[in-house]
């Protein structure tokens, strides 16, 4: 005997169970259904799309960026060369003292952050110095 | 026996063919609306879950040439999306055992209403284990073996709950 065998008055309980009435799926729910698919495969497609402008946005702009800064870079790097060296220049021509190097590091550092130029026009930093020979 | 990877429909499904969600459609949705509409009570609740065990078929299809059996697959799928929607804030109330009593079908004609209603009110009370099982086999028409992997059980203990099942309905019929 199989033991998934039920004894008649369990069989009879299945019987009701099966015959009971059963909520019916809307008329327009494959409809539904198979619209769902479809838009699901389109959202797919879509992202993929949109993903592969984004991308070749972002290789774009890369490039573009890339060939400014080769086209214009050096030039913008060279200039700030030339502004730096001039400002040494000036310094070691208001005090023959500084060393060259030294004069560079000043004029690089009044040069850098955009706050100190106002502070090296209003303070004289050498004022009242006597010496910086350290002998 | 074909096996998954050999079938045409799994073949079809995999390769996201419309036809074939179309055939897996009208194979199994009107089950898969019937045990949802038992395990959730709701018509509403029953559509929205369907829907969504086909729509995460349809994303996860590479996977199905890995399926052993289909039905199986889908019920499982069909029980975790329920288990989800149960959990979630109701949308729509769920129906009474009278109105669930009162929807028809060509074979609940025969039925007496009385006991249409005393037989769904013995169901919401059965406890969910029995319940799921009894919806998987009679609404689903699963085997237990089927049962058991969709529930992840033995195939005895899935018959046990669903005689102990029957017995506590009969119960409540005839008292």
């Amino acid at each position: 005997m199989d033991p998934f065998d039920l004894p008649p008055e369990l069989a009879e309980v299945e019987r009701r169970l099966a015959a009971r009435g059963h909520p019916q799926p809307p008329a327009d729910f494959r409809r539904r259904v198979l619209s769902a698919l479809r838009d699901e495969r389109t959202e797919k497609r879509s992202a993929w799309r949109w993903a592969v402008v984004a991308a070749a946005m972002l290789l774009v702009l890369n490039l573009a960026m890339s060939l400014e800064y080769h086209r214009a870079g050096p030039r913008i790097e060279s200039r700030a060369g030339e502004d730096l060296a001039a400002a040494a220049r000036a310094m070691r021509q208001r005090h023959p003292d500084l060393s060259e190097q030294e004069a560079y590091q000043l004029a690089l550092l009044v040069q850098t952050p955009p706050a100190l130029p106002a502070l090296w026009q209003g303070i004289d930093l050498w004022e009242g110095e006597e010496s910086w020979d350290m002998h | 026996m074909l096996r998954p990877a050999e079938d045409p429909l799994i073949e079809g499904l995999a390769e996201g063919r419309e036809e074939a969600f179309a055939v897996l459609y009208d194979s199994f949705a009107a089950s898969l609306f019937r045990v949802a509409a038992g395990m959730l009570g709701s018509p509403q609740d029953a559509e929205d879950v369907v829907q969504e065990v086909f729509v995460a078929v349809f994303r996860g299809r590479r996977r199905l040439r890995q399926v052993e059996n289909l039905r199986a697959y889908l019920f499982a799928a069909l029980r975790r999306a329920a288990a989800r929607r149960a959990a979630a804030p109701r949308r729509q109330r769920s129906l009474s055992p009278q109105e669930l009593a009162e929807v028809s079908s060509p074979e609940s004609i025969e039925l007496d209403k009385e006991q249409a209603v005393r037989l769904e009110r013995a169901l919401r009370i059965l406890p969910a284990e029995q319940r799921e099982v009894i919806a998987l086999k009679v609404d689903g028409g699963l085997t237990f073996a089927e049962i058991a992997v969709v529930l992840g059980i033995r195939a005895n203990t899935a018959a046990s709950r669903y005689r102990y099942g029957l017995e506590k309905l009969r119960a409540a019929m005839e008292a």
